[in-house]
Formats: C-alpha cells, sequence, structure tokens
C-alpha cells in the first residue's frame, strides 16, 4: 500500500461498492425486486429463503436508503406488506451491477 | 456473477412459481371431464338437453369457483402475492385476448354445427370437431409459449384427441366416450393432484417469528 491508498478513497475498484446494495441478503431481495413490479412479504421470504426477522430488519435498511417502498393494507384480516423499488433503488442497483461486473471482467482468468 | 444478475432467469423462476400449486392442470383436467360428462350424459341417459346443460354449466362454475378459491385460500397465503413487469403483463393480456378468441371460435363452430354437419360424404361430427382440436392445439401451445407452462403444449393435444380417440373407442364398447375423457382427463388431473400435495408439503402457510400466518 502507499501513502496515497492510506489517505483518501481507496484505487480498487470496489473500494468505493454500495454497501447497501452488496449485502448478500439485501443484494437477493434487490434483485428479485428488479424483476417485478412488486412483491409482497411472503413471497420474497419464499424467494430469497431469508427468515421473517431477517427479511424484516433489510427491507428496513433498504427503505432508510430510499430504495424500497413499503406499502402496508389491509387484506382481509391480515396486513398486506407490499414492496416495490424505487427509482432510485433501481438507479443504484443498476450502478452496483456495472461497477461489479467491469472490476470482475477485468481480472486475468 | 452472471447468477446473480441473470435477471430474465430470476424474473421467470419467480413467474413459474405461481404453477407450482398444480391448480392450473386440476382445473382444465376437470373443465375436459366435464365436457366427456356432458357427451356421455346425452348418449347414455335420457335427460333432455336442457337439463344436461344446465347440470353441466353448474359443474363448469363449481370447477372454476374451485380453482379461484384454490388461488386465494390455498395459493396466496402460502406464496404470497407479486406483481410481474411490464413485459409479463403484455404477455398475459396476449393470453387473455388468445382465450377471448379461443372461446368466439368456438362458440362460431357451435353455432355452424348445423350447417357444417350436413356437407355431405364427412361424418357429421368430423368438421366441427376438427375445428375444436386444431383450436385447442393452437391456443394451448401459444399459452404454453407466453406463460412459460410448458405441460400446457401437451394438454392441448389432449382436448384436442379426446373426442376422436372416444369415437374410436365407441365402436368398441358403449363406454368409449367416458374412457377416453377419463384418460386424457387424467393426463392433466394426476400430475396436477402431485402438485398440489407436494406445493402443500414444501410450502407450509408462511408464518412471523410470533407464529401468526403472514397472510
Amino acid at each position: 500500500m502507499t501513502g496515497a491508498d492510506e489517505s483518501g478513497a481507496g484505487l480498487h475498484p470496489l473500494a468505493d461498492i454500495n454497501r447497501v446494495v452488496h449485502g448478500p441478503a439485501r443484494l437477493m431481495v434487490l434483485t428479485s425486486l428488479y424483476v417485478v413490479d412488486s412483491a409482497d412479504f411472503v413471497f420474497l421470504v419464499r424467494l430469497t429463503g431469508l427468515t421473517w426477522g431477517n427479511l424484516s430488519s433489510h427491507l428496513s435498511k433498504l427503505e432508510e436508503a430510499g430504495y424500497i417502498n413499503i406499502k402496508k393494507k389491509i387484506i382481509g384480516k391480515r396486513v398486506n406488506t407490499m414492496v416495490s423499488m424505487t427509482g432510485a433503488g433501481r438507479a443504484a442497483f443498476k450502478a452496483y451491477k456495472h461497477q461489479m461486473q467491469q472490476a470482475l471482467d477485468d481480472l486475468p482468468d | 456473477m452472471s447468477a446473480i444478475i441473470s435477471s430474465k432467469e430470476l424474473e421467470r423462476k419467480a413467474f413459474r412459481t405461481t404453477f407450482q400449486d398444480g391448480l392450473w392442470d386440476i382445473y382444465l383436467g376437470m373443465l375436459l371431464l366435464i365436457i366427456g360428462a356432458g357427451i356421455s350424459i346425452a348418449r347414455m341417459t335420457s335427460l333432455p338437453p336442457t337439463s344436461t346443460n344446465i347440470l353441466l354449466a353448474v359443474f363448469a362454475i363449481t370447477v372454476m369457483s374451485g380453482f379461484f378459491l384454490g388461488k386465494k385460500y390455498i395459493t396466496v397465503p402460502r406464496l404470497g402475492r407479486v406483481k410481474f413487469g411490464p413485459a409479463r403483463r403484455t404477455k398475459q393480456k396476449k393470453v387473455t385476448l388468445l382465450l377471448s378468441l379461443s372461446a368466439m371460435v368456438g362458440l362460431a363452430v357451435l353455432v355452424s354445427f348445423g350447417y357444417i354437419r350436413r356437407i355431405e360424404g364427412v361424418a357429421p361430427w368430423v368438421i366441427p370437431f376438427v375445428l375444436f382440436g386444431i383450436n385447442s392445439v393452437v391456443v394451448f401451445s401459444l399459452g404454453a409459449y407466453y406463460l412459460d407452462y410448458t405441460r400446457a403444449y401437451l394438454y392441448g393435444w389432449c382436448y384436442a384427441l379426446a373426442f376422436p380417440v372416444g369415437i374410436f373407442l365407441q365402436n368398441h364398447t358403449d363406454l368409449g366416450f367416458l374412457l377416453s375423457y377419463l384418460f386424457f382427463s387424467a393426463i392433466m388431473l394426476v400430475p396436477g393432484v402431485v402438485l398440489l400435495i407436494r406445493f402443500l408439503r414444501d410450502y407450509p402457510v408462511a408464518v412471523n417469528e410470533s407464529g401468526e400466518a403472514l397472510e
């Protein structure tokens, strides 16, 4: 490591990767939401294989970052939680995808 | 990396989960069975046509209601709700349009039945059922293609072949139609029931950490 590397942002292409998107569980949630308009909590539990609590906490983080939109409505006597990706979430995911592809494609075989 | 960002495959996987419950297979199998029951009742009993039609309509409405109730009370609590993107919605609209066209073709065949059956040298049932067969194969194949529901390719042929095979068997036994329709319905009903049992086993009702149902 050089002094320049230690002082500021790293030179590595993944040094400034978006860590909100990069977490495996959140990445699973975002890839799932990227391909559909919206999905409810149960569908996301099934598709990602995450537990209820785990998914809930990751959804909160993604909502705080402004990447997803959570809407609750009453269907029958139960609360239904529909989740969709926001424009900011879609842009962040695309940027993340591009960055990862670039970083990995540049590696020698 | 490619496994993570293969969004097309993930979308297809998500969509295909909606066919894992076997309800479509059971529904289509039951509808074919109703058609067979209609033909068998008409041939084997002295029930007036109006009563037969009312009976069949009641069966059809019961099966249709069973399908929608099954989706609501079996599938959704276990699999959840999902709204697919514009590309998938366009495909679904095409299938709806296709089914409407198919129903109109079916209606046209029924209405014209009285005229085309009079062609000399052709058995009265041939033309309507050739049209019905072609309609079935085309509609089911296009449905299979647009909905990624590959079993529907086979089901189209089941609908197309049940009547001619029934005619063939009828030459050997009075139960020919019944046996033919039972056989072709079973091709749909058996996988449907197996899928439903597997679905109920693999997807229990989703509950949260307090043990409350999520849906």
